[in-house]
């Protein structure tokens, strides 16, 4: 693959050790080949480093698999699943997981990316539908946000959503964003 | 009333209002009405904004977030629970000039948030980002440069290799149609007026460069300030370069230092100047003799481990070094002035007159970033001729769309150039720097992407 190729998330081979692309933008020097700058992880150490890459050269791609998982539990500092195919359970750091975790919900199905037979991320869908279990009454909101208020949804997480939103609603949110996207019922 | 009023009653500003309400209401003894939209509900009131500031209003009743309203306001001071006085507004009569839309809500994501709600962190970037193109001017008006004009819209672009240009179509009175071009920068035009015999000049303008997304550091659309000395070489450049960025951050900040992603950078002039070949040894321990002979060259990058083989292009050679292992680190204390490149990578600069492998080019670093590109510019026609042909068949080469090398500007060279020095720098980035803005995005009110 080339650099046109790169999204967040995805696998690559980097001087023989697999690492996943975390950022990357595209950068024109405009007097040679134009360059992608990435920050890479590389999947066993975890650590970030920066690589830029010029636009003809061939990227050796990493083998990466989709399992759709279950989400068991959290015992406060992993987080454990299982494969729903193999019925295989195994777990993930909160360094993985990050701030997906709030979008989970015990026993919920995700997807898990998996590079060289090791989990190294976890793909939420982009738009999920929550009950707000908590919701500050009338119009009281931050006025600093411009008309929103902190809401909080089955998870437990807080999001910033509209002041007409009540107690009970489901909303769908955006989890690569963690905002409110709309009201569904 | 009616609805969509065309008048208000607005005398005053929420600044001024929170400023000098006493002098308002008591002095002047006049009713005191300020407008804007309404931004937020509080429990006993709502939040009022206009383009100087908000403010706290206080009200009974209920109004709508998103309505742009009309209010008569008073002001007092009241002892609040921490035993301290607090100036508080009362709103009486609020009139809805513009009534909200529907759904009244807008994410930050969303392009139109900018265009509903002022972001007053953006609006100081934009007074900043003014000030930078004021301060330009006032710099170079102080050097007694002129400033001109010259079109965007031309009938034949840059050729430079590795950029795409956009094309548009014009269509004359009588129907007939012929493709123009917009241009990557204005530099053919302005060494034409140096022909001329404009001696110092200068030009802000919109430059286009197609394909250029996805990113922080480009937008298609960006704004570009090149100008040209004549009778001078990119030793003269390179001192306006550093004049005028000390110039600004003394504008700015009262002082010649910039901060920038946390990273002090000292602007004062003069800047250390490195030679290109000098970097390749310091910071990628290139030395010299491996720099300049490109068989041992292209061996050591791929030694490296850089995926280069023997069909790369030299430049390919040289940016998988400068943009991994140089670019990242220049410019940190005080910005670098980089020169003397490889001739190859300068169709229209001078080479040097001391060593033909190179040329009188300098770019200026700071904080990692590229900041302009100067030349000594080339004004041997003949030698223009054939470099121009050159990059023509370069792009031949790389499957680029086609265009005739520009007769006008050759023949412009023709009649005389004077010897001449000249630098484009991106405004944008400029503005990034003076603003500490990491994202080219936030300092242009319309960015791409939100189109």
């Amino acid at each position: 693959m080339t650099t046109s190729d790169f999204k967040k998330g995805m696998p690559l081979k980097y001087k023989g050790e697999t690492y996943i692309i975390t950022a990357y933008q595209f950068v024109n020097p405009g007097k040679g080949a134009a360059f992608t700058r990435t920050k890479i992880k590389n999947v066993k150490s975890q650590k970030v480093i920066e690589v830029t890459f010029r636009s003809d050269e061939q990227v050796e791609e990493a083998n990466m698999e989709y399992k759709k998982c279950q989400y068991l539990y959290s015992d406060g500092s992993e987080y454990h699943f299982m494969d729903n195919t193999s019925y295989e359970q195994f777990s993930m750091g909160s360094d993985i997981v990050g701030d997906q975790a709030s979008y989970m919900m015990d026993g919920g199905n995700v997807t898990i990316v998996f590079v060289d037979n090791q989990p190294v991320s976890l793909q939420l869908p982009p738009k999920m539908e929550f009950k707000v279990i908590e919701s500050p009454p009338g119009e009281k909101g931050d006025t600093a946000t411009g008309g929103n208020k902190q809401v909080t949804i089955e998870t437990g997480a807080k999001v910033a959503a509209p002041l007409f939103i009540k107690e009970g609603d489901t909303i769908r949110v955006n989890t690569e964003t963690g905002e409110y996207a709309e009201r569904v019922t | 009333m009616q609805k969509f009023p065309a008048r208000t009653r607005r005398n005053c500003t929420a600044l001024s209002a929170k400023e000098s309400f006493e002098h308002l209401q008591q002095k002047a003894k006049k009713e005191v009405w300020i407008a804007g939209r309404i931004i937020g509900i509080l429990d006993d009131g709502f939040v009022l904004q206009d383009e100087s500031d908000r403010i706290d209003l206080r009200r009974d009743g209920k109004v709508n977030v998103g309505a742009i309203v009309e209010t008569r306001i008073q002001g007092k001071y009241e002892v609040g629970d921490d035993g301290q006085e607090h100036l508080v507004f009362d709103a009486f009569d609020v009139e809805v000039l513009v009534p909200q839309c529907d759904d009244f809500f807008i994410q930050p994501t969303d392009s139109n948030y900018r265009r509903a709600v002022i972001d007053r962190s953006i609006r100081e970037k934009m007074v900043q980002r003014a000030t930078v193109v004021d301060g330009i001017r006032e710099f170079f008006k102080g050097e007694d440069f002129l400033e001109v004009d010259t079109p965007q819209m031309v009938r034949l672009p840059g050729m430079e290799p590795y950029l795409d240009v956009f094309k548009t179509l014009f269509v004359d009175t009588a129907g007939a149609s012929e493709d123009m071009f917009l241009i990557t920068s204005p530099e053919y035009a302005l060494k034409k007026m140096l022909v001329s015999g404009f001696e110092k000049i200068f030009q802000i303008c919109k430059s286009f460069r197609n394909k250029e997304t996805d990113s922080q550091l480009h937008n298609p659309e960006f704004t570009l300030l090149e100008w040209y000395r004549g009778y001078a070489s990119y030793q003269e450049i390179m001192s306006d370069t550093e004049r005028m960025v000390e110039f600004l951050a003394r504008k700015i900040y009262g002082e010649p230092k910039i901060t920038y992603q946390g990273t002090m950078v000292d602007v004062a002039a003069p800047w250390p100047r490195v030679k290109v070949k000098d970097l390749f040894d310091e910071y990628a321990d290139i030395p010299v003799e491996a720099f300049e002979d490109e068989k041992r060259f292209r061996e050591v990058v791929r030694k490296k481990g850089y995926k280069v083989d023997d069909t790369t292009p030299y430049d390919g050679l040289f940016f998988s070094v400068f943009m991994n292992e140089i670019e990242p680190k220049l410019g940190f204390d005080k910005p670098v002035i980089v020169y003397e490149y490889p001739a190859s990578m300068a169709a229209l600069a001078k080479k040097c007159p001391d060593d033909e492998r190179y040329a009188e080019r300098f770019e200026v670093y700071i904080a990692g970033m590229e900041l302009c590109n100067a030349f000594t510019e080339l004004n041997d026609s003949a030698e223009q001729r054939e470099r121009l042909e050159q990059e023509h068949e370069e792009r031949q080469k790389m499957g680029k769309e086609l265009y005739p090398v520009d007769q006008s500007f050759l023949r412009a060279l023709e009649f005389g150039m004077p010897p001449s020095g000249g630098n484009a720098l991106g405004v944008d980035r400029l503005v990034m720097l003076l603003t500490d803005t990491p994202d080219i995005r936030d300092i242009i009110y319309f960015p791409h992407r939100d189109l």
